[in-house]
Protein backbone atom coordinates (compact mmCIF):
# COMPACT_ATOMS: atom_id res chain seq x y z
CA UNK A 1 0.00 0.00 0.00
CA UNK A 2 2.83 2.45 -0.26
CA UNK A 3 1.97 3.22 -3.85
CA UNK A 4 -0.85 2.06 -5.06
CA UNK A 5 -2.95 4.67 -3.02
CA UNK A 6 -1.95 7.39 -5.24
CA UNK A 7 -3.62 5.53 -7.99
CA UNK A 8 -7.13 4.86 -5.86
CA UNK A 9 -7.70 8.63 -4.83
CA UNK A 10 -10.43 10.02 -5.44
CA UNK A 11 -11.10 12.65 -8.75
CA UNK A 12 -13.12 14.57 -6.56
CA UNK A 13 -10.12 14.78 -4.11
CA UNK A 14 -7.40 15.99 -6.72
CA UNK A 15 -10.17 18.40 -8.48
CA UNK A 16 -10.22 19.81 -4.53
CA UNK A 17 -6.65 20.13 -4.20
CA UNK A 18 -6.04 21.64 -7.80
CA UNK A 19 -8.87 24.04 -7.38
CA UNK A 20 -8.06 25.41 -3.68
CA UNK A 21 -5.42 28.26 -2.72
CA UNK A 22 -3.12 27.14 0.01
CA UNK A 23 -3.14 28.89 3.13
CA UNK A 24 -6.67 29.10 2.99
CA UNK A 25 -7.98 28.77 6.54
CA UNK A 26 -9.90 25.16 7.57
CA UNK A 27 -10.06 25.69 11.32
CA UNK A 28 -9.83 28.97 12.80
CA UNK A 29 -10.23 28.54 16.55
CA UNK A 30 -9.48 32.09 19.17
CA UNK A 31 -9.31 32.02 23.03
CA UNK A 32 -11.19 28.82 23.14
CA UNK A 33 -12.25 27.89 27.02
CA UNK A 34 -13.97 24.45 28.26
CA UNK A 35 -14.22 23.42 31.89
CA UNK A 36 -15.50 19.97 33.59
CA UNK A 37 -17.29 21.39 36.93
CA UNK A 38 -14.53 23.71 38.36
CA UNK A 39 -11.63 21.82 36.59
CA UNK A 40 -10.47 23.75 33.45
CA UNK A 41 -9.54 21.16 30.39
CA UNK A 42 -8.92 23.80 27.72
CA UNK A 43 -8.13 27.37 28.95
CA UNK A 44 -8.15 29.94 26.06
CA UNK A 45 -6.89 28.13 23.09
CA UNK A 46 -6.08 30.05 19.96
CA UNK A 47 -5.56 27.76 16.89
CA UNK A 48 -5.54 28.34 12.99
CA UNK A 49 -5.77 25.27 10.54
CA UNK A 50 -4.95 26.22 6.85
CA UNK A 51 -6.09 24.31 3.69
CA UNK A 52 -4.08 21.05 3.08
CA UNK A 53 -1.82 21.18 6.13
CA UNK A 54 -1.28 18.13 8.66
CA UNK A 55 -1.63 19.75 12.13
CA UNK A 56 -0.44 17.26 15.15
CA UNK A 57 -1.52 18.07 18.65
CA UNK A 58 0.73 16.97 21.44
CA UNK A 59 0.73 16.64 24.82
CA UNK A 60 0.46 15.05 28.05
CA UNK A 61 -2.61 13.42 28.57
CA UNK A 62 -5.30 15.76 30.49
CA UNK A 63 -3.53 18.35 28.55
CA UNK A 64 -6.58 19.37 26.48
CA UNK A 65 -5.82 17.36 22.97
CA UNK A 66 -9.53 15.32 23.13
CA UNK A 67 -11.15 18.12 24.62
CA UNK A 68 -10.28 20.49 21.85
CA UNK A 69 -10.77 17.84 19.07
CA UNK A 70 -14.13 16.71 20.29
CA UNK A 71 -15.35 20.93 20.28
CA UNK A 72 -13.71 21.34 16.45
CA UNK A 73 -15.95 17.60 15.47
CA UNK A 74 -18.83 19.08 17.21
CA UNK A 75 -19.86 16.38 20.08
CA UNK A 76 -18.72 19.48 22.83
CA UNK A 77 -20.01 23.18 23.23
CA UNK A 78 -17.47 25.05 24.19
CA UNK A 79 -17.85 27.32 27.58
CA UNK A 80 -16.45 30.70 25.67
CA UNK A 81 -14.15 31.13 22.66
CA UNK A 82 -15.15 31.34 18.60
CA UNK A 83 -14.72 28.24 16.50
CA UNK A 84 -15.09 28.50 13.03
CA UNK A 85 -14.70 25.15 11.37
CA UNK A 86 -15.09 25.15 7.53
CA UNK A 87 -16.82 27.84 8.16
CA UNK A 88 -19.20 26.69 10.40
CA UNK A 89 -19.47 26.63 14.44
CA UNK A 90 -19.49 22.53 14.95
CA UNK A 91 -21.67 22.57 17.40
CA UNK A 92 -24.40 24.24 15.54
CA UNK A 93 -23.05 22.92 11.85
CA UNK A 94 -26.32 21.69 9.38
CA UNK A 95 -25.51 17.62 8.50
CA UNK A 96 -24.49 18.74 5.50
CA UNK A 97 -21.24 19.85 7.17
CA UNK A 98 -20.49 16.75 8.40
CA UNK A 99 -20.79 15.82 3.95
CA UNK A 100 -17.13 16.96 4.72
CA UNK A 101 -15.55 16.68 7.58
CA UNK A 102 -13.93 12.75 8.73
CA UNK A 103 -13.41 11.50 12.28
CA UNK A 104 -11.46 8.83 13.30
CA UNK A 105 -12.13 8.64 17.32
CA UNK A 106 -10.20 8.00 20.32
CA UNK A 107 -11.69 4.73 20.87
CA UNK A 108 -15.03 3.27 18.94
CA UNK A 109 -15.82 -0.21 18.65
CA UNK A 110 -16.58 -2.13 15.26
CA UNK A 111 -20.05 -2.93 14.14
CA UNK A 112 -19.53 -6.69 15.55
CA UNK A 113 -21.83 -8.47 13.28
CA UNK A 114 -21.32 -6.92 10.32
CA UNK A 115 -18.34 -7.14 7.58
CA UNK A 116 -15.77 -4.57 7.14
CA UNK A 117 -17.34 -3.96 3.46
CA UNK A 118 -20.76 -4.25 4.91
CA UNK A 119 -19.79 -1.50 7.83
CA UNK A 120 -18.05 0.30 4.83
CA UNK A 121 -21.08 -0.02 2.97
CA UNK A 122 -23.69 1.50 5.65
CA UNK A 123 -21.62 4.45 6.49
CA UNK A 124 -21.08 5.25 2.63
CA UNK A 125 -24.81 5.05 2.05
CA UNK A 126 -25.43 7.91 4.42
CA UNK A 127 -22.92 10.26 2.31
CA UNK A 128 -24.36 12.46 -0.83
CA UNK A 129 -21.17 11.72 -3.03
CA UNK A 130 -19.11 8.88 -0.87
CA UNK A 131 -15.53 7.43 -2.03
CA UNK A 132 -15.93 4.10 -3.82
CA UNK A 133 -15.90 1.38 -0.93
CA UNK A 134 -13.10 -0.78 -2.59
CA UNK A 135 -11.19 1.99 -2.99
CA UNK A 136 -11.80 3.13 0.49
CA UNK A 137 -10.55 -0.38 1.67
CA UNK A 138 -7.23 -0.26 -0.73
CA UNK A 139 -6.92 2.94 1.26
CA UNK A 140 -6.90 1.82 4.64
CA UNK A 141 -4.92 -1.49 3.78
CA UNK A 142 -8.34 -3.74 4.48
CA UNK A 143 -8.69 -4.68 0.86
CA UNK A 144 -7.89 -8.65 2.25
CA UNK A 145 -10.08 -8.18 5.27
CA UNK A 146 -13.00 -7.23 3.77
CA UNK A 147 -15.04 -9.76 4.52
CA UNK A 148 -13.99 -10.45 8.03
CA UNK A 149 -17.02 -9.45 10.54
CA UNK A 150 -15.63 -6.24 12.96
CA UNK A 151 -15.64 -9.10 16.04
CA UNK A 152 -12.89 -11.10 14.53
CA UNK A 153 -10.78 -7.89 13.88
CA UNK A 154 -7.19 -7.31 15.32
CA UNK A 155 -6.77 -3.55 17.04
CA UNK A 156 -4.65 -2.82 14.75
CA UNK A 157 -7.42 -3.89 11.73
CA UNK A 158 -10.21 -2.31 13.95
CA UNK A 159 -8.11 1.04 13.51
CA UNK A 160 -7.93 0.59 10.19
CA UNK A 161 -11.81 0.28 9.73
CA UNK A 162 -12.20 3.05 11.92
CA UNK A 163 -9.75 5.36 9.44
CA UNK A 164 -11.38 3.69 6.02
CA UNK A 165 -14.78 4.78 7.91
CA UNK A 166 -13.73 8.40 8.06
CA UNK A 167 -12.59 8.43 4.86
CA UNK A 168 -15.43 6.74 3.32
CA UNK A 169 -17.32 10.30 2.88
CA UNK A 170 -14.44 11.27 0.62
CA UNK A 171 -13.99 14.58 3.60
CA UNK A 172 -11.79 17.33 2.74
CA UNK A 173 -10.83 17.34 6.30
CA UNK A 174 -10.25 14.66 8.85
CA UNK A 175 -9.58 14.44 12.43
CA UNK A 176 -7.56 11.48 13.65
CA UNK A 177 -7.27 10.99 17.75
CA UNK A 178 -4.20 8.96 18.35
CA UNK A 179 -5.14 6.80 14.81
CA UNK A 180 -2.25 4.63 15.49
CA UNK A 181 -1.97 3.82 18.89
CA UNK A 182 -1.21 0.39 19.54
CA UNK A 183 -0.15 -0.75 16.49
CA UNK A 184 3.01 -2.45 15.57
CA UNK A 185 5.85 -0.92 13.88
CA UNK A 186 4.71 -2.60 10.44
CA UNK A 187 1.15 -1.34 10.50
CA UNK A 188 2.21 2.08 12.05
CA UNK A 189 4.38 2.43 8.70
CA UNK A 190 1.33 1.69 7.16
CA UNK A 191 -0.71 3.91 7.94
CA UNK A 192 2.04 7.10 8.36
CA UNK A 193 1.90 6.21 4.62
CA UNK A 194 -1.80 6.58 4.36
CA UNK A 195 -2.05 9.18 6.13
CA UNK A 196 0.65 10.93 3.96
CA UNK A 197 -1.53 9.93 0.97
CA UNK A 198 -4.45 12.08 2.39
CA UNK A 199 -2.12 14.95 2.52
CA UNK A 200 -1.23 14.41 -1.27
CA UNK A 201 -4.59 14.29 -2.16
CA UNK A 202 -5.20 17.93 -0.33
CA UNK A 203 -6.93 16.95 2.02
CA UNK A 204 -6.69 19.01 5.56
CA UNK A 205 -5.48 16.97 8.26
CA UNK A 206 -5.51 17.02 12.00
CA UNK A 207 -4.07 14.50 14.47
CA UNK A 208 -3.58 13.70 18.44
CA UNK A 209 -0.59 11.36 18.80
CA UNK A 210 1.81 10.60 21.59
CA UNK A 211 4.79 9.53 19.60
CA UNK A 212 6.70 11.87 17.96
CA UNK A 213 8.42 10.44 15.62
CA UNK A 214 4.37 10.14 14.30
CA UNK A 215 4.31 13.73 14.69
CA UNK A 216 7.69 14.75 12.80
CA UNK A 217 7.20 12.46 9.92
CA UNK A 218 3.87 13.56 9.33
CA UNK A 219 3.00 17.07 10.69
CA UNK A 220 3.60 20.04 8.61
CA UNK A 221 2.98 21.82 11.77
CA UNK A 222 2.88 20.80 15.77
CA UNK A 223 1.18 22.40 18.54
CA UNK A 224 2.13 21.45 22.09
CA UNK A 225 -1.05 21.70 24.68
CA UNK A 226 -0.64 21.44 28.16
CA UNK A 227 -2.37 22.27 31.16
CA UNK A 228 -5.08 23.82 27.97
CA UNK A 229 -3.35 26.30 26.85
CA UNK A 230 -0.84 26.16 23.69
CA UNK A 231 2.81 25.67 25.03
CA UNK A 232 4.33 26.10 21.41
CA UNK A 233 3.90 25.92 18.23
CA UNK A 234 6.03 25.51 15.00
CA UNK A 235 7.13 23.03 12.37
CA UNK A 236 9.01 19.94 13.51
CA UNK A 237 12.31 21.33 12.68
CA UNK A 238 12.08 24.60 14.46
CA UNK A 239 9.74 23.66 17.13
CA UNK A 240 11.03 25.16 20.48
CA UNK A 241 14.16 26.61 18.81
CA UNK A 242 15.20 23.27 18.64
CA UNK A 243 17.01 24.54 15.74
CA UNK A 244 18.75 26.75 17.57
CA UNK A 245 19.54 24.28 20.50
CA UNK A 246 23.04 23.28 21.37
CA UNK A 247 24.38 19.98 20.62
CA UNK A 248 25.72 17.05 22.14
CA UNK A 249 29.32 15.76 20.66
CA UNK A 250 29.82 12.30 22.30
CA UNK A 251 33.09 9.77 21.47
CA UNK A 252 35.19 6.96 23.30
CA UNK A 253 38.56 8.72 24.26
CA UNK A 254 41.09 5.68 23.63
CA UNK A 255 43.17 4.96 26.89
CA UNK A 256 45.77 7.07 27.96
CA UNK A 257 44.85 10.39 25.66
CA UNK A 258 44.05 13.38 27.30
CA UNK A 259 42.00 16.01 25.09
CA UNK A 260 43.49 19.94 25.30
CA UNK A 261 42.88 22.49 27.46
CA UNK A 262 39.85 24.25 26.10
CA UNK A 263 37.76 21.27 25.08
CA UNK A 264 38.85 18.91 28.58
CA UNK A 265 37.83 22.14 30.11
CA UNK A 266 33.88 21.74 28.96
CA UNK A 267 34.03 18.36 28.40
CA UNK A 268 32.14 15.69 31.01
CA UNK A 269 32.18 12.04 31.30
CA UNK A 270 29.20 10.23 31.27
CA UNK A 271 28.93 6.57 31.03
CA UNK A 272 32.52 5.81 30.14
CA UNK A 273 32.09 8.11 27.30
CA UNK A 274 33.58 11.95 26.75
CA UNK A 275 30.15 14.20 26.11
CA UNK A 276 30.15 17.44 25.02
CA UNK A 277 27.67 20.41 24.77
CA UNK A 278 28.27 22.78 22.01
CA UNK A 279 26.60 25.97 20.74
CA UNK A 280 28.72 25.51 17.27
CA UNK A 281 29.57 21.96 16.92
CA UNK A 282 31.01 23.08 13.34
CA UNK A 283 33.95 24.80 15.22
CA UNK A 284 34.50 22.15 17.85
CA UNK A 285 34.46 19.45 16.02
CA UNK A 286 36.98 20.75 13.76
CA UNK A 287 39.12 21.39 16.64
CA UNK A 288 38.42 17.79 17.89
CA UNK A 289 39.54 16.60 14.63
CA UNK A 290 42.57 18.22 14.07
CA UNK A 291 43.83 17.65 17.65
CA UNK A 292 42.57 13.23 17.28
CA UNK A 293 44.54 13.44 13.56
CA UNK A 294 47.86 15.00 15.13
CA UNK A 295 47.81 12.62 17.58
CA UNK A 296 47.05 9.71 15.68
CA UNK A 297 44.12 8.82 17.16
CA UNK A 298 40.65 7.50 15.72
CA UNK A 299 37.37 8.33 17.57
CA UNK A 300 35.71 5.88 16.27
CA UNK A 301 32.31 6.03 17.82
CA UNK A 302 32.06 9.86 17.37
CA UNK A 303 28.57 11.12 16.95
CA UNK A 304 26.68 14.54 17.12
CA UNK A 305 23.25 14.80 18.52
CA UNK A 306 20.98 17.34 17.98
CA UNK A 307 17.94 17.63 20.37
CA UNK A 308 15.37 15.10 19.10
CA UNK A 309 11.66 16.26 18.96
CA UNK A 310 10.83 14.09 21.72
CA UNK A 311 13.98 16.06 23.55
CA UNK A 312 12.01 19.59 23.04
CA UNK A 313 8.40 17.92 23.59
CA UNK A 314 9.36 16.81 27.15
CA UNK A 315 11.33 19.90 28.02
CA UNK A 316 7.79 21.89 26.93
CA UNK A 317 6.03 19.79 28.72
CA UNK A 318 8.29 19.27 31.47
CA UNK A 319 5.70 21.03 34.71
CA UNK A 320 9.26 22.49 36.32
CA UNK A 321 10.81 24.03 33.30
CA UNK A 322 10.38 27.32 32.84
CA UNK A 323 8.29 29.05 29.90
CA UNK A 324 9.58 28.92 26.43
CA UNK A 325 9.99 31.93 24.16
CA UNK B 1 -31.62 6.08 3.85
CA UNK B 2 -34.10 4.64 6.38
CA UNK B 3 -34.51 1.22 4.06
CA UNK B 4 -30.53 1.21 3.64
CA UNK B 5 -29.58 1.28 7.14
CA UNK B 6 -32.62 -1.07 8.38
CA UNK B 7 -31.13 -3.49 6.07
CA UNK B 8 -27.66 -3.64 7.83
CA UNK B 9 -29.46 -3.39 11.78
CA UNK B 10 -31.23 -6.69 10.62
CA UNK B 11 -28.27 -8.13 9.24
CA UNK B 12 -26.99 -7.29 12.57
CA UNK B 13 -29.55 -8.09 14.57
CA UNK B 14 -29.82 -11.37 12.75
CA UNK B 15 -26.02 -12.31 13.39
CA UNK B 16 -26.27 -11.78 17.05
CA UNK B 17 -26.04 -15.04 18.52
CA UNK B 18 -26.92 -13.38 22.20
CA UNK B 19 -30.15 -12.18 20.27
CA UNK B 20 -31.15 -15.08 19.01
CA UNK B 21 -30.67 -17.23 22.17
CA UNK B 22 -32.68 -14.63 24.42
CA UNK B 23 -35.50 -13.36 21.88
CA UNK B 24 -36.01 -16.95 19.80
CA UNK B 25 -34.30 -19.67 21.77
CA UNK B 26 -35.73 -18.63 25.31
CA UNK B 27 -39.15 -17.95 24.52
CA UNK B 28 -39.56 -21.01 22.47
CA UNK B 29 -38.07 -23.39 25.38
CA UNK B 30 -40.42 -22.04 27.79
CA UNK B 31 -43.65 -22.18 25.52
CA UNK B 32 -42.46 -26.04 25.23
CA UNK B 33 -41.97 -26.39 29.11
CA UNK B 34 -44.79 -24.22 30.49
CA UNK B 35 -47.47 -25.71 27.69
CA UNK B 36 -46.41 -29.22 28.28
CA UNK B 37 -46.53 -28.79 31.35
CA UNK B 38 -50.14 -27.81 31.33
CA UNK B 39 -51.52 -30.09 29.68
CA UNK B 40 -54.77 -30.06 28.10
CA UNK B 41 -57.33 -29.96 30.76
CA UNK B 42 -55.75 -27.44 33.48
CA UNK B 43 -57.54 -24.30 33.50
CA UNK B 44 -57.36 -21.08 34.26
CA UNK B 45 -59.02 -17.71 33.39
CA UNK B 46 -58.82 -14.54 31.45
CA UNK B 47 -61.03 -11.66 31.68
CA UNK B 48 -63.11 -13.81 34.14
CA UNK B 49 -63.84 -16.82 31.04
CA UNK B 50 -62.54 -20.05 31.29
CA UNK B 51 -59.24 -21.05 29.48
CA UNK B 52 -57.05 -23.80 29.38
CA UNK B 53 -53.75 -23.18 30.78
CA UNK B 54 -51.80 -23.89 27.15
CA UNK B 55 -54.24 -21.26 25.62
CA UNK B 56 -53.11 -18.91 28.21
CA UNK B 57 -49.60 -19.40 28.45
CA UNK B 58 -49.18 -19.05 24.43
CA UNK B 59 -50.58 -15.17 24.61
CA UNK B 60 -48.18 -14.65 28.03
CA UNK B 61 -44.76 -15.82 26.35
CA UNK B 62 -45.51 -14.13 23.19
CA UNK B 63 -45.63 -11.04 25.17
CA UNK B 64 -42.33 -12.05 27.08
CA UNK B 65 -40.81 -12.75 23.79
CA UNK B 66 -42.03 -8.99 22.63
CA UNK B 67 -40.34 -7.34 26.11
CA UNK B 68 -37.25 -9.17 26.19
CA UNK B 69 -36.46 -8.30 22.69
CA UNK B 70 -37.73 -4.83 22.22
CA UNK B 71 -37.04 -4.22 25.62
CA UNK B 72 -34.39 -5.67 27.42
CA UNK B 73 -32.07 -7.03 24.92
CA UNK B 74 -32.76 -3.22 22.81
CA UNK B 75 -31.83 -1.74 25.66
CA UNK B 76 -28.70 -3.29 26.19
CA UNK B 77 -27.91 -2.49 22.57
CA UNK B 78 -28.00 1.14 22.85
CA UNK B 79 -26.20 1.53 26.01
CA UNK B 80 -23.26 -0.55 24.44
CA UNK B 81 -23.52 1.03 21.49
CA UNK B 82 -23.20 4.58 23.13
CA UNK B 83 -20.33 3.62 25.30
CA UNK B 84 -18.43 1.77 22.94
CA UNK B 85 -18.66 4.86 20.43
CA UNK B 86 -20.30 3.08 17.90
CA UNK B 87 -23.41 5.83 18.38
CA UNK B 88 -20.66 8.97 17.83
CA UNK B 89 -18.89 7.40 14.58
CA UNK B 90 -22.39 7.20 13.06
CA UNK B 91 -22.81 10.31 14.35
CA UNK B 92 -19.71 12.15 12.68
CA UNK B 93 -21.21 10.86 9.26
CA UNK B 94 -24.17 13.50 7.78
CA UNK B 95 -26.76 10.44 8.72
CA UNK B 96 -30.05 12.34 10.53
CA UNK B 97 -30.68 10.90 14.01
CA UNK B 98 -33.86 9.99 13.46
CA UNK B 99 -32.74 7.49 10.53
CA UNK B 100 -30.68 5.78 12.90
CA UNK B 101 -33.72 5.63 15.77
CA UNK B 102 -36.59 4.98 12.97
CA UNK B 103 -34.16 1.89 11.36
CA UNK B 104 -32.98 0.36 14.48
CA UNK B 105 -37.01 0.30 16.00
CA UNK B 106 -38.26 -1.55 12.68
CA UNK B 107 -35.20 -4.14 12.87
CA UNK B 108 -35.69 -4.78 16.36
CA UNK B 109 -39.51 -4.96 15.41
CA UNK B 110 -39.68 -7.21 12.72
CA UNK B 111 -37.67 -9.77 14.76
CA UNK B 112 -39.75 -9.10 17.08
CA UNK B 113 -42.57 -10.35 14.55
CA UNK B 114 -40.43 -12.95 13.30
CA UNK B 115 -40.13 -14.70 16.71
CA UNK B 116 -44.11 -14.40 17.37
CA UNK B 117 -44.60 -16.18 14.04
CA UNK B 118 -42.55 -18.90 15.21
CA UNK B 119 -43.94 -18.80 18.18
CA UNK B 120 -47.39 -19.16 16.60
CA UNK B 121 -46.62 -21.49 14.31
CA UNK B 122 -45.14 -24.02 17.22
CA UNK B 123 -47.89 -23.46 19.16
CA UNK B 124 -50.41 -24.74 16.67
CA UNK B 125 -47.95 -27.73 15.52
CA UNK B 126 -46.83 -28.63 18.49
CA UNK B 127 -49.83 -27.83 20.88
CA UNK B 128 -52.84 -27.41 18.62
CA UNK B 129 -53.45 -24.30 19.59
CA UNK B 130 -55.27 -22.60 16.98
CA UNK B 131 -56.18 -19.32 16.29
CA UNK B 132 -59.15 -18.23 14.18
CA UNK B 133 -58.03 -15.87 10.58
CA UNK B 134 -59.53 -13.02 11.63
CA UNK B 135 -58.25 -12.99 15.66
CA UNK B 136 -54.95 -13.60 13.67
CA UNK B 137 -55.00 -9.83 12.42
CA UNK B 138 -55.76 -8.75 15.73
CA UNK B 139 -52.30 -10.82 17.09
CA UNK B 140 -50.71 -9.09 14.45
CA UNK B 141 -51.41 -5.69 15.01
CA UNK B 142 -51.17 -6.03 19.05
CA UNK B 143 -48.17 -7.62 18.51
CA UNK B 144 -46.44 -4.84 16.13
CA UNK B 145 -48.13 -1.93 18.55
CA UNK B 146 -46.71 -3.82 21.21
CA UNK B 147 -42.97 -4.08 19.83
CA UNK B 148 -42.98 -0.50 18.77
CA UNK B 149 -44.18 0.88 21.73
CA UNK B 150 -41.99 -1.16 23.87
CA UNK B 151 -38.93 -0.14 21.62
CA UNK B 152 -39.84 2.85 22.62
CA UNK B 153 -39.62 2.39 26.32
CA UNK B 154 -36.51 1.10 25.81
CA UNK B 155 -34.89 4.08 24.01
CA UNK B 156 -36.12 6.01 26.93
CA UNK B 157 -34.26 3.65 29.68
CA UNK B 158 -31.54 3.75 27.62
CA UNK B 159 -31.29 7.40 27.91
CA UNK B 160 -30.74 7.40 31.63
CA UNK B 161 -28.38 4.33 31.76
CA UNK B 162 -24.94 4.99 32.24
CA UNK B 163 -22.93 2.09 30.94
CA UNK B 164 -23.77 -1.47 30.14
CA UNK B 165 -22.77 -2.61 32.98
CA UNK B 166 -25.79 -1.33 34.96
CA UNK B 167 -27.93 -1.93 32.26
CA UNK B 168 -28.17 -5.69 33.06
CA UNK B 169 -29.08 -5.49 36.38
CA UNK B 170 -31.82 -2.57 36.03
CA UNK B 171 -33.47 -4.23 32.82
CA UNK B 172 -33.84 -7.54 35.29
CA UNK B 173 -34.78 -5.45 38.12
CA UNK B 174 -37.49 -3.76 35.85
CA UNK B 175 -38.58 -6.89 33.88
CA UNK B 176 -38.96 -9.82 36.29
CA UNK B 177 -42.20 -7.58 38.44
CA UNK B 178 -43.68 -6.02 35.41
CA UNK B 179 -43.53 -10.24 33.79
CA UNK B 180 -45.16 -11.31 37.05
CA UNK B 181 -47.76 -9.17 37.57
CA UNK B 182 -48.62 -8.36 33.83
CA UNK B 183 -50.43 -11.91 33.58
CA UNK B 184 -48.02 -13.16 31.25
CA UNK B 185 -47.52 -16.40 33.64
CA UNK B 186 -50.49 -16.22 36.53
CA UNK B 187 -54.09 -14.66 34.91
CA UNK B 188 -54.40 -11.25 36.55
CA UNK B 189 -57.85 -12.24 37.34
CA UNK B 190 -56.33 -13.96 40.86
CA UNK B 191 -54.65 -10.66 41.69
CA UNK B 192 -55.47 -8.27 44.50
CA UNK B 193 -56.89 -5.07 43.00
CA UNK B 194 -54.14 -3.16 43.51
CA UNK B 195 -51.72 -5.09 41.45
CA UNK B 196 -54.05 -5.12 38.87
CA UNK B 197 -54.15 -1.10 39.17
CA UNK B 198 -50.39 -1.19 39.05
CA UNK B 199 -50.53 -3.63 35.77
CA UNK B 200 -52.88 -1.34 34.38
CA UNK B 201 -50.69 1.40 34.71
CA UNK B 202 -47.48 -0.43 32.65
CA UNK B 203 -48.12 -0.68 29.38
CA UNK B 204 -46.59 -4.88 29.27
CA UNK B 205 -50.19 -5.93 30.96
CA UNK B 206 -52.35 -4.20 27.80
CA UNK B 207 -49.37 -5.89 25.38
CA UNK B 208 -50.12 -9.52 27.30
CA UNK B 209 -54.39 -8.56 27.52
CA UNK B 210 -54.44 -8.06 24.23
CA UNK B 211 -52.94 -10.79 23.26
CA UNK B 212 -55.04 -12.73 25.42
CA UNK B 213 -57.98 -11.26 24.37
CA UNK B 214 -56.80 -12.26 20.44
CA UNK B 215 -56.28 -15.27 20.89
CA UNK B 216 -58.99 -16.53 22.44
CA UNK B 217 -61.17 -14.66 20.27
CA UNK B 218 -62.73 -16.60 17.49
CA UNK B 219 -63.79 -12.93 14.80
CA UNK B 220 -61.47 -9.92 14.69
CA UNK B 221 -64.37 -8.22 16.19
CA UNK B 222 -63.88 -10.19 19.29
CA UNK B 223 -60.34 -10.18 19.29
CA UNK B 224 -59.45 -6.39 19.21
CA UNK B 225 -58.44 -4.70 21.84
CA UNK B 226 -58.75 -1.04 21.14
CA UNK B 227 -58.39 0.13 24.96
CA UNK B 228 -55.09 -1.69 25.74
CA UNK B 229 -53.43 -0.73 22.05
CA UNK B 230 -54.72 2.93 22.89
CA UNK B 231 -53.02 2.51 25.80
CA UNK B 232 -49.62 0.99 24.60
CA UNK B 233 -49.57 3.97 21.93
CA UNK B 234 -50.05 6.49 24.43
CA UNK B 235 -46.98 4.99 26.22
CA UNK B 236 -45.02 4.60 23.40
CA UNK B 237 -45.63 8.11 22.43
CA UNK B 238 -44.95 9.68 25.17
CA UNK B 239 -41.53 7.68 25.95
CA UNK B 240 -40.63 8.41 22.57
CA UNK B 241 -41.23 12.05 22.83
CA UNK B 242 -38.96 12.20 26.28
CA UNK B 243 -36.89 10.13 24.96
CA UNK B 244 -36.25 12.67 22.11
CA UNK B 245 -35.39 14.93 24.81
CA UNK B 246 -33.26 13.17 27.10
CA UNK B 247 -31.85 10.82 24.69
CA UNK B 248 -28.14 11.58 24.38
CA UNK B 249 -26.04 9.45 21.84
CA UNK B 250 -22.75 9.96 23.54
CA UNK B 251 -21.75 8.73 26.95
CA UNK B 252 -22.21 10.82 30.09
CA UNK B 253 -17.97 10.10 30.55
CA UNK B 254 -16.99 11.51 27.10
CA UNK B 255 -16.95 14.67 29.14
CA UNK B 256 -13.90 13.65 31.64
CA UNK B 257 -11.86 12.26 29.25
CA UNK B 258 -9.63 15.06 27.61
Amino acid sequence: MLTPQLDVASAAGRARAAQVPAGDPVIRVRGLRKAYGDQFAVRGVDLDVHRGEVLALLGPNGAGKTTTISILEGFLTPDAGEVDVLGHHPATAPLAWRERVGVVLQESAPEAALTVRECLEMHAGWYRAPRDVDETLALAGLTDRAGRYGAQLSGGERRRLDVALALVGDPELVFLDEPTTGFDPAARRAAWDTIAGLRDLGVTIVLTTHYMEEAERLADRIVVLTDGLVRAEGPPATLGARDRAAATVRFTLPAGAELPGELAARAGAVRGRVELVSASPMTDLHALSGWALEEGLELSDIEVRRPTLEDVYLDLTNPTAGSVS
Amino acid sequence: MILHTLRYELLSLARNKRARLFTLAFPILLLVVLAGMAGHDTRTTFDGAGVSLQRFFLPGVLAMSIMTSCFAALVQVVVTRRHTGIYRRRRATPVPAHVLVVAQTLATTIIAAIAATILLVIGKAAFDIGIAPGALVAVAIAVVVGALSLCAVAFLVASVIPTPDTAQPVVQFVMFPVLFISGIWFSRDDMPHWLRMVGDALPVAHLSDALHQAVQASSFGAAFAPGDLAVLVAWGAGAAWLASRRFSWLPSTAAATS
